[in-house]
């Protein structure tokens, strides 16, 4: 039991230490091998030699050994297939192909200058082989002459000597060479002297030297303390353990298993804080993964919000667009509809003014013509004709008069609702005036008034002539009306500076206030719903001067009380 | 002279007297006709100067049938309606014939012969050329409309032997009467342009037709109504010129 623990210990330590010196050993090679292989490389021109010699320096094996391969197939001098051989068997060695490279080391000739390296690799790859006589056989052809061989050549020789004894378990040569080792070693060199210590204290006590076996493992086990190797630490520690556990010192072994345990732990810890670190990082690493997929997942939420509120807010200028443009449609069409009402006020207004003359003005006559009537009838009666004659003559003329109320109300109502015809041409102004008049004739007569229609028949005017014959029927209508009998009335014409000519109508007549002269002046600007009917504006006055403005001119009336009004008609002139 | 002959389309026989008796007493040569049958018979018979149209025979509008018979069939004769319909339709349709004029009865008479004298003014284009003035006239190929008094008459241009400028106006001198009108005797000349109207002097267009005799040596010219008018050297040399015969 204490042995088989003891030895797992020992091929544990020997196998890397073993791995230690083979490095070594090929590092020294090396050195060697540079310099030939770089003459070589100088002189010649073997380029796949160079090839693989470049291989094997930058310790690219693979290369290295199908390079070589390649360069066997050449002619080369034996010098070139000794290294080539060489480089080739340590390739092979390296990828672990024994039985190759012991085939190169052995064709590398035996009068070369490698005859002690490649004694030592012979060794060294029996050794491998577990073949411990013959590599104990070829490291003892080595040792006869290593007094050439170099430092750590020697070290690594010995080593795997003393390992190779050990295996043999010729302890007291083993003991030797690690001896012999021991003695090269520098005092410096603290790894490989506390494994030389180990291995010797192995071996003494594999031999049951405890005596000299305890202490020299204590040794190792004070150097490992204070050197930082931690599984040599923990080796010394569990060697010591082992050892006080045989020895049945317990306490100890205790100890000392304490102390391995708290190197066991250390290097656990240092692993496990690796680990941990490492899991610290992942988990770092996972938690950053998370904060970026979160933040990814924001940044989506983000997009789609933002999406959102543009869309929205397109949506909203739509809909707020289309808000504008009904609203305004709305407005317009309540302009609309607030200019219609407007309209059908004074329309209505119109109507209702137009009713009231109806109604007023045509009441009153009608209810003369039916006493004139009664009145011609007591006349028949008491056989009066006379009375007939004068009655009839009274009635006629109130009939005339209300006929031409009617007119006016129709042309008025034509006009309002712009059915009158309108068509300026030009006109002789004699003919018009004359023909204006005829109608009145017999009205005027019942007056005995005169009428002079002085215009000169060459004047010509551009009106719409049924505007102006009302207009003139009107204004002859209000002399009349005005004019006490035997009175007269005049039509003339005036020229009126910057192309404009005034007819004057001109009675004898009562007059017009002022007041009223200025209201006349200024009917052009009112309209009809404006017109205070009591204050006896009719609408004959209102009819002129609408005819009159829509024939481009204007209506002035001047007027003295009881002696005469003028009313003056201004048109444009035209000359003929 | 001739009276200007008017038919009148009117069924109330009192106002178609009426009607009558007062553009007779205006001289004007009047036949009435009670509808249009009637009417279209006369007027293929007979031509007239004017037609004067009420528009509602028996209840329907024949006067507007009429009018449309006279466009259709292509008679130039100026007409105008004289009726009692206000209605707009009735009124828009009677446009559409393109009557000289629309009177509403009643009707203003001196407002009638004024309708009378502008329709043959449009009638001729010759606007202003008649109505305003006495002694206006309107001239035709054929007649010359001249106003008299309230009225119009018609001459002949034919019945004319020469016409004469006095002062301000013309003078047409036919067989028995004679006619101031208000033209120059270019304008006539120019208006006329007939060929039988010969300038024989400033002042004189003769009608080449009524030359009894010419006495060159002397200037004269003798019509056949024996009076004498003189003829200037420049337009007889001009008439020589025109007439080789004479050469």
């Amino acid at each position: 039991m204490i042995n088989k623990s003891l030895v797992i210990i020992l091929f544990f330590t020997s196998v890397t230490l073993e791995f230690l010196f083979c490095q070594v050993s090929t590092q020294t090679d090396k050195k060697k091998l540079y310099q030939k292989g770089k003459k070589i490389c100088k002189t010649d021109t073997q380029v796949i030699f160079c090839k693989a010699f470049n291989f094997y320096r930058n310790k690219a094996f693979d290369s290295c050994y199908i390079y070589s391969n390649m360069a066997f197939s050449e002619n080369l001098s034996k010098e070139k297939r000794d290294i080539l051989n060489y480089i080739q068997g340590v390739s092979a060695l390296n990828k672990k192909l024994y039985k190759k490279a012991l085939n190169n080391f052995h064709s590398i000739s035996s009068t070369t200058d490698y005859q002690n390296f490649k004694n030592l690799k012979l060794g060294q790859i029996h050794l491998k082989l577990e073949k411990y006589d013959s590599a104990i056989y070829y490291y003892q052809r080595w040792d006869t002459n290593s007094i050439h061989t170099d430092l750590v050549f020697k070290k690594n020789g010995y080593h795997n000597l003393a390992l190779s004894y050990l295996h043999k378990k010729e302890f007291s040569n083993a003991k030797k060479y690690f001896d012999k080792e021991l003695e090269l070693i520098h005092t410096a060199d603290t790894l490989e002297i506390i494994t030389n210590k180990m291995e010797l204290a192995n071996i003494y006590y594999t031999q049951y030297k405890d005596e000299i076996a305890i202490p020299l493992f204590q040794e190792a086990y004070e150097l490992a303390k204070s050197f930082s190797n931690l599984e040599l630490k923990l080796n010394t520690s569990k060697n010591l353990a082992v050892v006080e556990k045989n020895r049945k010192n317990y306490k100890k072994s205790i100890e000392y298993y304490t102390v391995y345990d708290k190197w066991k732990d250390t290097i656990w810890n240092r692993d496990k804080i690796w680990e941990l670190t490492e899991r610290d990082k992942e988990l770092a690493v996972a938690q950053k993964q998370n904060e970026i997929t979160i933040q990814k997942e924001k940044l989506k939420q983000r997009n789609i919000q933002r999406a959102n509120l543009i869309i929205g807010t397109v949506i909203l200028i739509i809909f707020s667009g289309f808000l504008c443009y009904f609203y305004r449609k709305l407005i317009l069409s309540n302009k609309l509809i607030i200019y219609q009402q407007e309209k059908l006020k004074s329309v209505n207004k119109t109507k209702d003014y137009l009713f009231s003359v109806v109604s007023h003005d045509l009441r009153s006559p009608i209810n003369t013509l039916k006493k004139q009537h009664q009145q011609i009838l007591d006349c028949m009666i008491s056989k009066d004709f006379s009375g007939v004659e004068k009655t009839t003559k009274t009635a006629i003329a109130i009939t005339e008069d209300t006929f031409h109320l009617l007119n006016n109300v129709l042309h008025w109502s034509l006009e309002q609702s712009d059915q009158l015809l309108f068509n300026q041409h030009i006109y002789p102004l004699q003919s018009l005036v004359a023909q204006t008049w005829y109608n009145l004739e017999t009205i005027a007569k019942t007056k005995e008034i005169t009428f002079r229609n002085q215009v000169n028949t060459a004047i010509l005017i551009k009106v719409d002539k049924e505007s102006l014959k009302i207009v003139l029927r009107n204004l002859f209508d209000n002399a009349i009306k005005y004019t006490r009998a035997k009175g007269s009335i005049t039509v003339t014409t005036e020229m009126i500076p910057e192309d404009q000519i005034a007819i004057v109508i001109k009675d004898t007549g009562i007059g017009i206030s002022n007041e009223r002269v200025v209201q006349i002046n200024h009917l052009k600007d009112i309209s009809i719903d404006r017109i205070d009917r009591s204050k006896g504006i009719g609408l004959g006055l209102l009819l002129c001067q609408t005819l009159i403005r829509k024939n481009n001119g204007t209506l002035i009336v001047h007027s003295t009380l009881n002696s005469g009004t003028q009313m003056k008609i201004v048109l444009p002139f035209v000359n003929t | 002279m001739k009276k200007l002959k008017l038919l009148v389309l009117e069924d109330q026989p009192q106002e178609a007297n009426e009607i009558k008796l007062f553009l007779e007493n205006n001289n004007y040569d009047v036949i009435v006709s009670k509808n249009l049958d009637e009417a279209k018979q006369i007027a293929e018979i007979i031509v007239f100067d004017m037609i004067v149209l009420d528009i509602l025979i028996n209840g329907k509008p024949e006067g507007i049938n009429f009018a449309q018979y006279l466009n259709k069939q292509g008679i130039d004769i100026p007409f105008l309606f004289v009726t009692s319909v206000q209605s707009k339709l009735i009124f828009d349709q009677a446009k559409l014939t393109n009557p000289f004029s629309y009177l509403l009865k009643p009707y203003n008479k001196l407002e009638l012969l004024f309708s009378l004298e502008l329709a043959i003014e449009s009638h001729y284009q010759q606007s202003n050329a008649l109505s305003y003035q006495p002694k206006n006239a309107v001239l035709s190929p054929i007649f010359f409309f001249i106003k008299k008094k309230n009225s119009v008459v018609k001459v002949e241009v034919q019945s004319i032997s020469y016409i004469e400028v006095k002062e301000k106006y013309c003078c047409l001198k036919c067989d028995k009467d004679q006619y101031q009108i208000k033209l120059s005797l270019t304008r006539i000349k120019k208006t006329l342009s007939n060929p039988d109207f010969k300038q024989v002097h400033r002042n004189y267009l003769v009608n080449i037709k009524k030359i009894k005799k010419i006495y060159f040596e002397d200037n004269l010219i003798l019509l056949d109504n024996n009076d004498k008018i003189s003829f200037s050297e420049r337009y007889k040399n001009l008439f020589i010129k025109d007439h080789i015969i004479f050469r």
